[in-house]
């Protein structure tokens, strides 16, 4: 139980101050600093900077009196240090003329929609919501009125053309009701609960058209003009084509209970009873009723729907938005402001100027369009607030869903306990139909009397007829005693008045007799009353279950309600807080990726300086390759050539053996010959040099071969150092490779994450404008787009003496000079009048501008037509071209004086440099054909989007 | 108790949103005043992508027996033969011999029970797929179109209506708002304002957008959002829409054709018809008037459909042969039918219970017939079907996805009736 205490002290603050009892204390103290307080307070981002001063006075004047202001009015508020000038600027608006005129288009357009107008015209309309707003009508007295006129009463005529506009259709009027006055689209709860929002019940739509079921339009006959009649009977009865569930319903106000309603017996429950060309009135009229009871203060819904409305009117967005869709899932954006600005404006009486200029005077009003710097702290708090107030949306769910089921199951309890009325229900009904069959002789008796009474007056009106002729001819017939003719007329006469007389007593009896008859039918009806009053009896005690049931549904179901709000908040928190911390992630990793971006290049560059560092090794390796390679050459000629200097030698000493063999062998054969002998001799005595020199050549042969194996060694191992060298290299080119891909995708990643922080961004800028903490950016609606087009050109002035000569006629000048409140009637009537000769204009722009008949003329849509009646219609072109802005423009010289009236005729503020700079180019390009240069420049800053939309 | 036919998507706020990102990484483009469309390879593109819708509305109501349905020979079937046509086995009354050439690009579907008798609520019923209820409305064909599946940066009116009336922008698109409500081209009348007025000079023209441009720059950079988007390019897409204001200009169609398709009205319309879906216009209706034929319905049937059997057949012919006709719906429809029953004054009156319609191209299955009649044409004996169940094909068959809804300013509103759905056999 203790978790649901917030939500019932909310209620119970809520139904205290509703009800008006903390007026006093409160009213004391300006709203627009708590207003200020309470958002501040609740405030996940950052805000934007207050709005310049030239784009608050454009702002609060298109918001005040839907119009601009003109130069001269601009120059002064710029140039005035007065440090309230702010305050002081906000009340000279609401005390203008064109204050009533711009809310009484903002509430038509609220109220209507655009609808095409049938019984009441749109300036009748205008004038009574002008007039509203002149004599500051509080809202529940608007609303008490525009939902219970019908139509009689020709001051309060306009104000049934919410009702009659709309047909008097009951479907379109619950709907419409419960979405203008109640906030509540309930269009998809006709044939079943909605399919979309949880919280809208079936019974919730068939409550309200309960209010309207019994109204029709009346149209008058003789008076040839339409107004509203009501009848005292019929239920509204509904069937879901989803579940079957069906019931009856008397009429309901969004979470309240169904009405306890008095019962009138038949016959004894029309103030004017129904007949032909009648115009019925019941005694309870269930229309009237809501007026009642929607605006006597207790009605939360009929209150927050009209101080969200006004909020979103002027910050641009609803604290709930859309505004006509209050319900738990779709929480407002500040549930303590949207609460605070309701109760005082109720303890205010639903005094709309005193709220409007405390929603002006607010922080929350003035701030910039312009996005606030990177709010770091705040991304970072985010992080830091998030898993706590996660913890608590898993709570808060977990109570709304627990009481959503305690709800669904009282609400079983209260359909199985409406199933024990029907015998009861039946019985009544046939009680009623009978007395409805007792009913019919009074009627008929009362039919039958009024035919009877048709007939007697027209007998007396013969009688008479007669009578006068009879005295006539009477005359004639003594004047002329002998005319036989005359004589007998005046005895036809006597003898028609003695029938008619009795032709007139016959009918004074039936009268007589029907009066009796009537009377005794009357004593029947009487009689019959009984039975139907027991029946009605018993069949409020049956219900007195099944109220019990519902009532105890309400209370679990408004419980859930509460519930559901808080979870509903604490999820708009979270999500809140969560994109922030997407944002905040997102510039982390943006921040990350650019970091890894450097790291990553110097590796390359390192690897690539490996490159370059090996490549020189590699060079140095190959060199030292060839250079041995000319030294082995070297060392292979040489021991090839002692190889050749050995074999030579060698071969020298073989053939000198060989021939001291042969010589031995003929020596034997010729012993002690002394030539052979010598010859021998000589022989051995060449071999031995010779063996010698040979064994020299030998030795020197083998060391060349040592030699040259030697500097092989010293190839190889170069050979070797060589490949490796080559194979490190082809290692360092890979890494070069890898660390290039390694530098591209860093590279390449950073664009990713920089557009995931954009998209992050314009996130959190929509959400901080909706919530409050940006200015929203609007549009100027159709009518103010009008009026400023006309107004900062220059074509509304030139109308001013036209319409000051017509109200001269009624107010002259001269008699309001001692008269403050008189002068004031006679400005707000020439400013109408000047409004109603521009609605030709206006109207041309609310075509194309403004939506379709019905709901949704809030939303923004740019088409080519527009921009086609803006670029080649006659309109825009010709005020450029021909209204008094231009006029100015042509005698002044200095183009900084040009582009400064200009700038601050249609922008409301003065030109950049960069601007007077381009306004002189123009002026020097075209000098030839000075106006249509001019007009030109004007046409482009009216066309401009800063133009088109109120910032 | 959420129910779950309706779909809370955000998929068209998204498709909106993607469409701006790329307008907005397109900006040089847009701001420089050179549209995208205007490079032909792009439109070229574009233009094979983009599928169309075009809808002949025979006002007052056309016979089903003198057209899709005939019954020859019974006590309802009234003078007129049925003759073969180029799908074997399918026949149509021998007042549509051109149209019967055509029909292997067509289907019928013979049991359309709309049980609506009333012109007004039939047309509403048939042209918004739901029928009508006090205080609700609903959008047409046109603006449904229009709004799913226009190219959003085309600069071209996505819902053209051709009558023989005046011009001027209808009031039939509802909560999916004027941008989208029909372009009533009155007798074949290019749309107003697209003319540069002769007091501002070419030159002077390109300088003043030049400024406007450069001001929204200047006011863009402070704050930019989806709405400032779509109101500085609406000024790019009029500018578009001047320079190709030629397309609504019958007259440059070759003598040739305007022969083909005839010099009275209707052969002018319909060859306007084509100008503007081969120029890439998503949604045109013809209407053709009238077949409200309480007396004399064979002569008056005679008359009106001799004049429209030619140019039909010869659109439906040179879309087939241009290839366009896999991108482009075609339908024929009415309010309702006529009665079996013909009165004593030789007519028909009104009947919204087993009537037929016309349609082909886009996804419909070429030679199709769906549904029968019985043999007097007086009920509908298999695959009854109503506007609901026809709205769903209609938008099926361009591509739609009508189980998604669309986002109007937050609230999710179903594309079409979810209590319906489309004739499957139908599709392909």
């Amino acid at each position: 139980m203790t978790t649901r205490l917030p939500a019932c002290c909310l209620i119970l603050f809520s139904f205290v101050a509703a009800t008006g009892r903390l007026a006093v204390v409160s009213a004391a103290e300006p709203l627009a600093p708590r207003i200020d307080q309470l958002i501040d307070a609740g405030q996940v981002g950052p805000v934007a900077s207050l709005a310049s001063d030239s784009d608050f006075l454009r702002r609060v004047t298109l918001d005040l009196t839907g119009d601009l202001p003109s130069s001269v009015e601009a120059r002064a508020f710029l140039d005035d240090a007065t440090p309230n000038k702010r305050e002081l600027l906000v009340d000279r608006l609401l005390a203008s003329p064109r204050y009533p005129i711009h809310m009484a288009n903002v509430f038509d357009v609220m109220l209507m929609e655009r609808r095409p107008a049938t019984h009441v015209t749109v300036i009748e309309w205008q004038k009574y919501l002008q007039e509203a707003f002149v004599a500051n009508k509080s809202y529940d007295q608007l609303a008490r009125e525009i939902l219970s006129s019908d139509g009689v009463n020709p001051a309060l005529r306009p104000a049934a053309k919410f009702v009659m506009d709309r047909a008097a259709e009951p479907n379109l009027l619950a709907r419409d009701t419960a979405r203008v006055f109640f906030g509540m689209d309930l269009q998809c709860a006709q044939c079943h609960d909605h399919p979309l929002v949880d919280h809208y019940l079936q019974t919730d739509y068939h409550g309200m058209y309960a209010f309207f079921q019994r109204t029709t339009l009346f149209a008058d006959a003789a008076q040839k003009t339409s107004f509203l009649a009501e009848t005292s009977h019929g239920d509204a009865s509904y069937k879901s084509v989803f579940t079957g569930d069906a019931g009856q319903t008397r009429p309901r106000l969004p979470g309240e209970n169904e009405l306890d309603e008095p019962r009138f017996r038949q016959g004894e429950d029309y103030t004017v009873a129904p007949a032909a060309n009648v115009r019925s009135v019941p005694k309870y009229s269930r229309r009237a009723k809501l007026a009642e009871l929607a605006t006597n203060g207790t009605n939360r819904q009929f209150n927050v729907n009209i101080t969200n409305r006004l909020w979103a009117q002027f910050m641009g967005r609803g604290l709930v938005h859309p505004v006509d869709l209050h319900h738990p899932d779709n929480p407002p954006s500040h549930p303590a402001v949207l609460d605070l600005i309701t109760n005082e404006f109720v303890a205010m009486k639903y005094d709309m100027r005193w709220l409007v200029r405390e929603l002006v005077l607010t922080k929350t009003y003035q701030r910039s369009i312009d996005l606030p710097a990177d709010p770091a702290p705040q991304l970072a708090a985010a992080v830091q607030q998030t898993p706590v107030v996660e913890a608590e949306h898993v709570r808060l769910k977990g109570v709304a869903d627990a009481s959503r089921k305690a709800a669904d199951a009282v609400r079983e309890e209260w359909k199985a306990a409406r199933k024990t009325l029907e015998p009861a229900e039946a019985a009544w009904k046939a009680a009623e139909a009978e007395v409805a069959k007792i009913k019919k002789p009074v009627e008929d008796a009362l039919v039958a009397l009024a035919a009877t009474a048709v007939a007697t007056t027209a007998k007396q009106t013969a009688i008479t007829a007669v009578n006068e002729a009879a005295a006539k001819t009477t005359e004639a017939a003594k004047l002329l005693p002998a005319d036989k003719e005359l004589a007998g007329a005046v005895a036809t006469f006597t003898a028609k008045q003695t029938q008619l007389a009795m032709e007139l007593a016959a009918l004074q009896k039936q009268a007589t007799d029907q009066t009796a008859a009537h009377a005794a039918a009357g004593v029947k009806l009487t009689e019959g009353y009984p039975p139907a009053d027991a029946a009605y009896a018993a069949l409020v005690e049956a219900a007195k279950p099944i109220d019990a049931a519902r009532a105890k549904f309400l209370v679990a179901w408004n419980q859930h309600k509460a519930d559901a709000a808080l979870a509903g908040a604490q999820k708009k928190k979270l999500e809140q807080l969560q994109a922030h911390v997407a944002l905040n992630t997102a510039i982390a990793s943006a921040a990350a990726a650019q970091a890894a971006v450097e790291p990553t290049k110097a590796e390359l560059a390192a690897a690539m300086l490996a490159v370059e560092q090996q490549q020189l090794e590699v060079t140095k390796q190959t060199t030292a390759v060839a250079e041995m390679d000319k030294v082995m050459v070297e060392a292979t000629k040489l021991f090839d050539e002692s190889k050749v200097a050995f074999v030579a030698k060698q071969g020298v000493v073989q053939s000198v053996v060989e021939a001291i063999a042969k010589t031995d062998a003929v020596l034997a054969k010729l012993p002690g010959d002394a030539e052979i002998t010598l010859v021998v001799a000589k022989l051995k005595e060449k071999h031995e040099p010779l063996a010698k020199e040979a064994a020299t050549l030998e030795q020197a042969m083998v060391a060349k071969d040592a030699a040259a194996k030697d500097v092989a060694g010293k190839l190889a191992a170069l050979k070797q150092t060589l490949v490796v060298a080559t194979t490190e290299m082809a290692t360092r080119q890979q890494t070069v490779t890898s660390k290039t891909n390694i530098v591209n995708q860093a590279v390449a990643a950073v664009p990713t994450t920089q557009a995931a922080v954009a998209s992050g961004r314009v996130q959190l800028a929509e959400l901080w404008t909706n919530a409050a903490g940006v200015r929203v950016l609007k549009q100027l609606n159709p009518e103010q787009l009008a009026w400023a087009a006309l107004q900062s050109t220059g074509v509304v002035e030139p109308q001013r003496p036209g319409a000051e000569a017509e109200i001269e006629k009624t107010i002259p000048k001269a008699s309001v000079a001692a008269d403050p409140a008189l002068a004031k009637t006679r400005e707000f009537k020439v400013a109408s009048q000047i409004h109603e000769i521009h609605r030709g204009n206006v109207n041309a722009f609310t075509l194309l501008y403004g939506g379709s008949a019905g709901p949704g003329q809030d939303d923004f849509f740019a088409s080519v037509d527009q921009a086609l009646f803006v670029a080649n219609g006659g309109s825009v072109i010709g005020w450029a071209g021909g209204g008094q802005l231009i006029g100015r423009l042509m005698p002044l010289i200095e183009p900084k004086a040009i582009a400064e009236e200009m700038y601050l005729s249609v922008l409301t503020r003065r030109p950049t440099d960069a601007e007077i700079a381009e306004t002189t180019h123009q002026l020097t390009a075209r000098a030839a054909e000075r106006p249509a240069a001019l007009r030109d420049l004007i046409w482009a800053l009216v066309t401009s989007a800063e133009f088109r939309f109120n910032h | 108790m959420r129910c779950n036919y309706a779909c809370g998507s955000g998929e068209h706020t998204m498709a909106r949103r993607q469409f701006l990102g790329t307008m907005a990484a397109g900006t040089g483009a847009i701001f420089g005043g050179m549209s995208m469309l205007a490079r032909p390879a792009i439109s070229a593109e574009l233009n094979k992508q983009q599928k169309r819708v075009l809808v002949f509305n025979m006002h007052g109501g056309l016979s089903q027996l003198e057209s899709w349905d005939p019954k020859p020979g019974t006590p309802t079937g009234g003078p007129f033969r049925a003759i073969n046509t180029s799908v074997p086995g399918t026949q149509i009354c021998e007042l549509w011999p051109e149209t019967a050439k055509q029909m292997h690009r067509l289907a019928i579907v013979r049991s359309v029970n709309t049980g609506e008798d009333d012109h007004g609520k039939g047309i509403k019923a048939m042209m918004t797929g739901r029928r009508e209820m006090p205080g609700v409305e609903n959008p047409s064909l046109g603006a449904v179109v229009a709004k799913a599946v226009s190219n959003e940066a085309s600069g071209l009116p996505g819902h053209i209506q051709i009558t023989a009336g005046g011009g001027g922008r209808a009031n039939d698109s509802a909560y999916l708002g004027p941008k989208y409500a029909g372009l009533y081209l009155g007798n074949g009348q290019p749309p107003a304002n697209t003319v540069r007025p002769d007091a501002i000079a070419a030159a002077a023209d390109e300088q003043r957008n030049a400024m406007r441009r450069a001001a929204n720059e200047r006011f863009l950079s402070r704050r930019r959002t989806a709405m400032t988007d779509a109101y500085t390019y609406s000024y790019e897409q009029a500018q578009q829409l001047m320079a190709q204001r030629d397309i609504f200009d019958v007259s440059k169609e070759s003598e040739a054709d305007q022969a083909r398709y005839g010099k009275h009205d209707l052969g002018r319309h319909c060859l306007l018809a084509r100008r503007l879906i081969e120029s890439g216009i998503t949604y045109v209706q013809v209407s053709h008037s009238n077949y409200d034929s309480h007396n004399e319905n064979f002569i008056f049937h005679g008359e009106q459909i001799g004049e429209f059997d030619r140019p039909f057949a010869t659109i439906v012919s040179d879309l087939a042969d241009r290839g366009l006709l896999e991108s482009t719906l075609i339908v024929v429809l009415s309010e309702f039918g006529r009665t079996p029953n013909i009165n004593h004054l030789v007519g028909r009156d009104h009947w919204g219970k087993a009537w037929s319609v016309l349609l082909g191209g886009g996804r419909i299955v070429p030679g199709a017939v769906v549904g029968k009649t019985n043999d007097k044409g007086t009920e509908v004996t298999d695959r009854q079907v109503d506007h609901g169940h026809l709205f769903h094909t209609y938008l099926q068959a361009v591509g739609v996805d009508t189980s998604k809804s669309f986002d109007i300013g937050g609230r999710p509103i179903p594309i079409a009736d979810p209590a319906a759905s489309g004739i499957k056999e139908l599709l392909a």
